[in-house]
């Protein structure tokens, strides 16, 4: 079905996505609008460490695995990325240049690729929007860094 | 659960012996022993070899030359995920943290823990090339511990006597296994790397962990143990001819100590500077301080050897008795990032220990120290 010159799947998508969770109507739009839909099969690379950063994925259907650093081979422990989560945010920070993971699909997906700048220009557009992504990310980057920081002093 | 009193023949029928086991009956007529004809296949290729009843399918995928995708061999990490296509498996350790990974709707099971009791399929995920490249393929051996020596509470140090002996390169690690317990661990050789007759551990206790519960507490010299070897890429051979840093945590020095003894024997660091960051929670958490001074006073202008405790100021008495290393307060990927600042670009960089440390090392040698990732090695195996 398509709403608008949308896909209403793309719109089902980051409807479901925790990140963008509260974000309006209109703006969930916008964002569809410049989604770009990808397929991507099971045991393939999204990304990998060193590529360019430059856009976000929201994970539509199926699992992802994400394995810090990496060297080429698929072959790391990593974590599983679910339906509904959104990776590949550091395409909204602006200064991360390179892809410091590696992510590969653990089945069949289906994801929506968003390209950052326009992400971001979309979010500069609805500042109430871009305040609930940009809460969320602050909060994942600190959640992460906690995470971290608690294992590592358990650690050695 | 290992399924007993296995037959099968025409006619087969299925006795629910429990909840857990379901056995197949025919004709009184015992299945062979014999290994299976396993294949497997990815999206670039397809390969077969033989499993014994006995053995998991990437140990013997391994041994074969079949390059099965891995890097724990034990069960943690999930890499070894494939798909069942056909065959009679079994599933040696229900609760393994790789099945994370898996799909059971889709038959999906880790090679790692599944033994093959007919001939069998399975399906790799990805483009996988399945031609090895090792320059020593694993292999099973049998061994007796020679020597247990407690290092700090936590930590021993394991010598057994090998037979065959292991043929292993600086970096790598093996699996061992006590006969009366159940499944493989991986530790890395501490020794030099060669043909060795003897191979020495370092062996952390583990809560609830029932090997290094029987290392602690049982084990004697003249005990056997089965092994699987050598495993793992992070390797080092001083022909590559590169300048190297090691970010190693707790047990982790195990594999570092291996890369100093091969590059100090070789003369490698008369050519290329190392830079070892050990880390450490306290002083009294300290082990092979003795080993990594001798490495030190052997290159003291390439070779450099940082002990990072990580919750403990440095007692000035460690100093005046290992004079060769310099002791830090805090965590030795955020020491090796501040002290190489500007002079990462070439290194090769090994990283061994606790995963939230390889985690972190990874970040800050991709982040900071900008180095290819084709430069940083290391196998997570904890």
């Amino acid at each position: 079905m398509i709403v608008a010159g949308i896909e209403s799947d793309s719109l089902e998508a980051l409807r479901a996505t925790e990140i963008l969770r509260g974000v309006a109507e209109a703006t969930l739009k916008a964002i569809a609008a410049v989604a770009v839909r990808k397929k991507l099969e099971e045991g393939e690379t999204l990304y990998a460490v060193g590529d360019p950063v430059r856009s976000a994925y929201v994970v539509a259907a199926g699992r992802l695995r994400f394995i810090l650093g990496g060297d080429g081979r698929p072959a790391a422990r990593g974590t599983v990325i679910p339906a509904g989560d959104i990776l590949g945010w550091a395409a909204l920070l602006g200064d991360q240049p390179r892809r410091i993971a590696t992510v590969i699909a653990l089945e069949d997906c289906r994801l929506l690729e968003i390209e950052g700048e326009a992400l971001l220009g979309v979010l500069e557009r609805d500042p109430h929007a871009g305040y609930l992504v940009m809460q969320r990310l602050a909060r994942m980057i600190t959640q992460s860094f906690l995470e971290q920081s608690a294992l590592l002093k358990g650690a050695t | 659960m290992r399924p007993q009193g296995l037959f099968r023949g025409p006619a087969a029928r299925i006795f629910r012996m429990s909840d857990r086991q379901d056995i197949v009956v025919s004709a009184p007529r015992p299945m062979p022993r014999r290994a299976a004809l396993v294949e497997a296949r990815s999206k670039l290729a397809s390969a077969s070899f033989h499993a014994e009843p006995h053995e998991p399918l990437l140990y013997a995928a391994l041994r074969a030359g079949v390059a099965v995708p891995y890097e724990c061999a034990t069960g943690t990490c999930g890499t070894c995920k494939a798909r069942r296509l056909a065959g009679v498996t079994v599933g040696d350790w229900g609760e393994a943290p790789g099945k994370a990974f898996l799909r059971a709707d889709r038959d999906e099971v880790l090679l790692c823990q599944t033994r093959a009791l007919s001939e069998a399929s399975f399906e790799i995920p990805g483009s996988v090339n399945l031609a090895s490249i090792d320059r020593v393929r694993p292999y099973f051996g049998r061994a007796t511990v020679s020597r247990i020596d407690v290092l700090t509470p936590d930590m021993l140090e394991l010598i057994i006597e090998l037979d065959p002996p292991l043929d292993f390169d600086a970096g790598q690690f093996a699996v061992l296994r006590a006969p009366h317990i159940t499944g493989y661990r991986g530790y890395s050789m501490v020794n030099h790397p060669g043909r060795a007759k003897q191979a020495t551990f370092v062996v952390k206790r583990k809560p609830d962990g029932a090997l290094t519960d029987w290392l602690f507490s049982r084990a004697r010299p003249g005990d056997p143990i089965e092994w699987f070897g050598p495993l793992g890429r992070a390797i080092f051979t001083p022909q590559e001819q590169r300048t190297i840093v090691c970010i190693g945590g707790g047990s982790g020095i195990a594999s570092i100590i291996s890369i100093l003894e091969i590059g100090c024997s070789s003369r490698h660091f008369e050519h290329f500077e190392a830079a070892v960051f050990f880390g450490i929670r306290t002083g009294a958490d300290a082990f092979y301080l003795d080993r990594l001074e001798r490495f030190a006073q052997a290159f003291p202008k390439t070779l450099t050897v940082t002990v990072a405790l990580s919750h403990d100021e440095p007692r000035p008495d460690l100093s005046q008795r290992y004079p060769g290393l310099k002791f830090e307060s805090g965590f030795p990927h955020e020491i090796a990032a501040r002290d190489l600042a500007g002079r990462f670009a070439g290194r090769v960089a090994y990283l061994a220990g606790p995963p939230v440390l390889v985690d972190v090392g990874i970040r800050m040698l991709i982040t900071q120290g900008r180095l290819p990732v084709r430069d940083i090695r290391y196998d997570r195996f904890s």
